[in-house]
């Protein structure tokens, strides 16, 4: 799936696709490597959530936002929160054992089939071993779930 | 090194420059009383402690923990010696000895040094091994 | 790949290095020159410029260091001065010096300066890093395929060195210039331009195709000179060629396969950009500096005060004349003095801040409080000058260079001023301490907190009122940590600290015989054209309350914000007892006065060093005038507000 650079997930990898920024930013950012088709790679996230390291032809460069969501990458892997309507597998669950256990009494766990029906405002609806319910963002985040 | 030796190093560290920090906090054993130095080690103990919060199997996490935690205990020790070694100048210079024993913060000093072989074995473990 | 003649004359005695930031071409640099370099502006601008000289087997060549660019474009200031410096000075010997571990974005510059020109060579560094990530660069075929002498090096080694200097030495003339060719409708674009451009005589000195490959990739110089604008766009195009022939390159002449997991760089920045330890580690980091440059220097200082002091005595002895040997002891030796006592607290903050540079932490440094300074509209780097800031505004002024974006600068140099400089803690000490005795330590502390607090709605304030608030964008790369060499932080600290001494040394200097000049003539002390000044400035500080004579040490303080203690002790205290017996003034002000005027002193104009490196990084007066004004205007208004609140506590 085709993500802007600022929604990947820590240490997944992906391919630029287009960069929609202006041609200064786009010229500079062409210098370090940042062209159509080349491979890059979340390798860190500041303590705040924002900037962002990347590696890119094998240098690892800062990005903040305002740049890196102009930025779209395929992808594989995204927060559950950031994904669009369809069907996914849940790749990896980051929380403790109680966040788990929630989740699994809603059919969320990892290696098995999710659904997607609804990602607006505060909720994200999903639908996994049949049964259908509704996350919030900030648990969303926190389930990475890949395409199928 | 397995895993539960790292574990065991960590847990050291973590508690050694724990005790350290409380150590120049209140001015116990040897020590001047030095509230902000006392902060500074415990971040040092911080260092160890995460360490020992990464997941068992990543190793290579935890291996960067004893990297750093001793690197920075190591540079701790630099600094401890050069601000005496100031101090102990100033004092020359205005002909009235400004040390003390307590000043030397000698439990530091040594903990620093003697910890700080373990970044070196730390620094071969991550070069020869492909984690 | 194709041969293209190229008759135009070179120089032969110069070489010029470029370069990737981070690749080590500041330690080639230095290799190959030595000691013998000289570090300069490049003219017009506040970029550093290095020029060395290369001796080797009785050859002697000059060699400049261009700024580090990762391309030839002019979209940044680094850029157009390397460009510029090619197309121009047209040096013997274009060197490019690559990074081995990074080699396919080193070679996209060294094919942009194979667009340009010919008499190119390849520097491939930090071979060792290399090998030890299991790369083997085969630097035959890499020859072969570029068409271009190519060595391999290391400067942190020494491997290959010698073999460089002996290529840069040898290398001909030849004329020949290898080029790499395009998709043939860019080919075809760039036949019918070079047919345009070779008309144009006065573009004769420079390469047709590269001018036609420029105006294809819509560059705003070239656009310019040429004064051909096209309708299409095939910089994405060219981009990509360039990168697809960089691969097959690549693909033949590099072997090995990459170690997977971990190097040592990333193990250490799973610690130093950790989430939680980041912030920690870095305010651990800061607080060492400082305190290492507090204690330090104390005894350093202290020491020069003695010498200064011996060598006062001295020659006071020796001069017979009344107004010599005052203008000597007291003017110069006094005022120049009071800022050299500095010099052993900059040159280690300078030393520090080399050491965090060489070994590459700073930039996660920046990282880490990114987001803080995000909300000033500022970045990380700018944090890193201000800290400096806290030593002397002049050297946390001058650090501002290596930030890259050019508004963020200006925010960053303006607001410098008010960060809080060892020069004004001299007074800090004397007033507080006369006024608020045991209290004193809260009070300095409480101004501290101001000076942050007011640097900080200034960056705002500024940025709003010059740039429209908006933020600077941030693209910074995080290089390879690497062990600091002593011999370039040594040269690091030097250069800076010679800098800083210049600048001060020079001004403050003029300025203590000026003041001196002013507080000896027509008659000492109360009947000084200086106190003369005081007077009549009175009225315009009744509001405040303050007396001529602390009004004429604030117009003194203009020229170095320590002299205000000298002042206030001439006029009020015995001047061969030191700081404290000021009591007579405690008859005269208030508390809530001597707060405000401490307050007046911390936020008032900069100081005059301070004052001429504004002028100097920023290229104009008009932010001189901006700054002076500005901080006049927040010193009164803040000054007042504390003394009437003061007065009610």
């Amino acid at each position: 799936m085709v993500v802007p650079l600022s929604r990947m997930c820590e240490g997944e990898k992906g391919k630029i696709r287009k960069l929609e920024l202006p041609p200064l930013t786009r010229e500079r950012l062409c210098g370090l490597g940042f062209v159509s088709g080349e491979e890059i790679q979340l390798v860190k996230v500041a303590p705040f959530g924002d900037p962002k390291v990347f590696r890119i032809k094998g240098t690892d460069i800062t990005l903040r936002e305002d740049i890196s969501m102009w930025i779209l990458v395929e992808t594989s892997s995204v927060p559950l929160s950031y994904a669009t309507n369809g069907e996914y597998f849940v790749s990896i669950i980051n929380g403790g054992m109680g966040f788990r256990e929630r989740l699994r009494m809603v059919g969320v766990e990892v290696g098995k089939k999710i659904t997607v029906t609804g990602n607006i405002g505060k909720r994200i609806e999903i639908n996994a071993n049949g049964i259908r319910s509704a996350l919030s963002r900030g648990q969303a985040m926190r389930i990475i779930v890949r395409e199928r | 090194m397995r895993g539960r030796s790292i574990t065991f190093w960590l847990i050291f560290g973590g508690v050694l420059f724990a005790a350290l920090a409380i150590n120049s906090f209140y001015g116990l054993l040897l020590t001047d009383h030095d509230p902000f130095l006392a902060i500074i080690i415990g971040i040092n103990s911080a260092i160890y402690f995460f360490g020992i919060a990464e997941k068992k199997s990543d190793v290579r996490k935890r291996y960067s923990h004893l990297l750093v935690g001793s690197f920075f205990a190591y540079v701790l020790s630099i600094y401890q010696v050069l601000v005496v070694f100031s101090v102990w100048l100033e004092g020359l210079l205005i002909s009235s000895c400004l040390l003390t024993i307590e000043a030397l913060n000698l439990p530091l000093i040594i903990s620093g040094f003697a910890i700080s072989f373990l970044f070196d074995f730390a620094k071969k473990q991550i070069e020869t091994n492909n984690f | 790949m194709e041969n293209h003649r190229d008759g135009i004359e070179s120089r032969k005695s110069t070489i010029a290095l470029l370069g990737n930031p981070n690749v080590g071409k500041t330690s080639i640099f230095n290799a190959l020159t030595g000691s013998r370099q000289i570090v300069a502006n490049w003219p017009g601008v506040t970029v550093e410029k290095r020029a060395g000289v290369m001796k080797h087997h009785n050859h002697t060549v000059d060699v400049i260091d261009l700024p580090g660019t990762y391309t030839l474009g002019a979209t940044s200031l680094d850029e157009k001065i390397a460009r510029d410096f090619l197309v121009n000075e047209k040096p013997g010997v274009a060197m490019v010096i690559g990074d081995a571990v990074n080699l396919e974005r080193s070679l996209y510059l060294l094919l942009q300066v194979l667009e340009l020109r010919g008499d190119v060579v390849l520097a491939v560094n930090a071979v060792d890093e290399a090998r030890k990530a299991g790369f083997e660069i085969d630097r035959n075929e890499l020859s072969k395929q570029l068409g271009i002498p190519v060595v391999v090096t290391s400067a942190v080694t020494g491997e290959g060195i010698e073999e460089l200097k002996n290529t840069l030495v040898k290398s001909t003339k030849s004329g020949s210039h290898v080029h790499y060719l395009f998709s043939d409708e860019v080919e075809a674009h760039l036949r019918d331009l070079s047919e345009r451009i070779r008309g144009n005589s006065s573009l004769a000195g420079i390469d047709e195709r590269w001018l036609s490959i420029k105006l294809l990739e819509r560059d705003d110089e070239v656009q310019k000179i040429t004064g051909i604008t096209l309708d299409y766009d095939f910089s994405v195009e060219i981009a990509e060629t360039r990168y697809k022939y960089i691969k097959r390159i690549l693909s033949t002449s590099v072997k090995g396969k990459e170690k997977i997991g971990w190097n040592f760089s990333e193990a250490i920045d799973h610690v130093m950009t950790h989430r939680f330890l980041g912030i920690l580690i870095f305010l651990a980091v800061m607080y060492i500096i400082f305190q290492l440059t507090f204690t330090i220097s104390g005894p350093l200082s202290i020491m020069i005060e003695e010498l200064l002091g011996g060598l006062g005595r001295a020659l006071g002895g020796l001069i017979g004349i009344d107004w010599l040997r005052s203008l000597v002891v007291e003017g110069i030796i006094g005022g120049v003095g009071a800022v050299l006592v500095f010099v052993p607290n900059i040159f280690i903050l300078f030393l520090a801040l080399g050491i965090l540079e060489e070994t590459g932490y700073l930039p996660r440094a920046a990282f880490v409080i990114d987001r803080i300074m995000y909300a000033m509209k500022l970045s990380g780097r700018s944090f890193i000058s201000m800290l400096l800031g806290f030593g002397c505004n002049v050297s946390s002024i001058m650090s501002t260079r290596s930030i890259s974006e050019p508004k963020e600068r200006i925010v960053t140099i303006l607001v410098s001023p008010f960060i809080s400089c060892s020069a004004r803690l001299p007074v800090y000490v004397l007033i507080a301490g006369t006024f608020f005795g045991a209290r004193a330590g809260v009070v300095i502390f409480f101004l501290y907190v101001l000076s942050i607090v007011i640097t900080v709605l200034s960056a705002l304030l500024i940025n709003k009122l010059f740039f429209k608030g908006e933020p600077s964008t941030l693209i910074m790369e995080l290089p390879r940590y690497r062990k600091p060499r002593l011999s370039s932080i040594i040269l690091y600290t030097w250069n800076k600290g010679r800098h800083f001494l210049e600048k001060a040394g020079t001004i403050i200097l003029g300025a203590s015989v000026v003041i001196w000049v002013l507080s000896y003539f027509p008659s000492e002390g109360t009947g000084s054209f200086a106190a003369m000044i005081g007077k009549s400035l009175e009225p315009l500080f009744i509001p405040l309350g303050y007396t001529w004579e602390m009004i004429t040490s604030l117009v003194f303080g203009i020229a170095a914000k320590e002299v205000i203690v000298s002042s206030l002790t001439t006029f009020f205290g015995n001047p061969s007892v030191t700081g404290t017996s000021l009591g007579v003034i405690r008859t005269l002000i208030t508390p809530e006065v001597a707060l405000s005027f401490l307050v007046f002193v911390l936020l008032y104009v900069p100081c005059m060093p301070t004052l001429a490196v504004i002028k100097n990084e920023t290229g104009s007066y008009k932010y001189v005038f901006f700054s002076v004004f500005y901080s006049l205007a927040v010193a009164y208004i803040v000054a007042l507000i504390v003394r009437l609140v003061g007065g009610l506590l």
